[in-house]
């Protein structure tokens, strides 16, 4: 639950609108396949992931995983390692009670590892 | 109007009924985001890694936010929130925005009801089903045979 306190008129309504422009639609297309990618393979990596991730900001970008303490930090890693993917990158921030804590400004290709 | 979801699995192990949408940023035009679909949300609330992401000037909320028995720390971006249509036609949610600045308060970025009531909202984790209807797109409850 989330609840809005105080007074809630003062803020305007959000504007719909139908975006149908060809290249804004392809652009959208470009950046979900991406971002499928990198999701995908999160998803075939989750656990190890969870494990040095810990407290930290993660990034799926390229297929490899980068680690930081902050989102600046990690985005700033995968913006140099894979500026081409900029806008599909999956990242999220691991909280410290879903595992043990790592090393700092990792990156990692698991796929490699393996 | 049928925009399609997904259930995904969170760090925790729950599952997320999630849809996917392009934010609006300063330094890329757009970026892919995964929203938890919450309907006990007053309002869309963005993450605090967004923050980094959007690298948007924002403004101290003129509201509070309250979560579970705390209030949440946020700040006011002017951005929008774009949503793919099965046909492959974006619909655009602009305007502003709460950002949380605590990492550790949200897991994923939330879509609330100040978009999620312009749709009909279905949630059907047995069937693993996640879609916002509108227009000619409804839908109907009918007795199993």
């Amino acid at each position: 639950m989330i609840r809005i306190a105080g007074n809630t008129s003062a803020r305007p309504p959000l504007e719909m609108s139908i975006v149908d422009d060809p290249i804004e639609c392809a652009d959208h297309t470009r950046i979900r396949e991406i971002f499928d990618r990198n999701y995908e393979w999160h998803e075939h990596h989750r656990d190890a992931i969870a494990r040095v991730g810990v407290g930290q900001c993660v990034c799926i970008a390229g297929q490899r995983l980068f680690v930081a303490p902050s989102a600046r930090e990690v985005l700033e890693m995968a913006r140099q390692a894979h500026p081409e993917e900029d806008g599909g990158y999956y990242f999220y921030y691991i909280r410290p009670d879903h595992g043990r804590p790592t090393s700092r400004n990792v990156h990692a290709d698991f796929g490699a590892m393996d | 109007m049928r925009i399609s979801g997904q259930w995904i699995k969170s760090n925790g192990g729950i599952d997320w009924p999630i849809v996917l949408a392009t934010i609006a940023g300063g330094r890329r035009i757009v970026s892919e985001l995964p929203f938890l679909i919450d309907t006990g949300a007053d309002q869309t609330l963005l993450s605090a890694e967004v923050a980094a992401l959007l690298d948007l000037p924002s403004a101290r909320l003129g509201g509070a936010l309250h979560g579970v028995g705390s209030v949440i720390d946020s700040v006011v971006v002017s951005t929008s929130i774009t949503l793919r249509r099965e046909d492959g036609i974006d619909v655009r949610f602009s305007g502003l925005f709460a950002c949380c600045t605590q990492p550790e308060v949200l897991d994923v970025s939330v879509l609330g009801r100040d978009i999620l009531n312009h749709f009909a909202v279905v949630v059907d984790h047995p069937a693993r089903s996640v879609f916002l209807l509108r227009d000619r797109h409804h839908y109907s409850i009918t007795p199993k045979t």
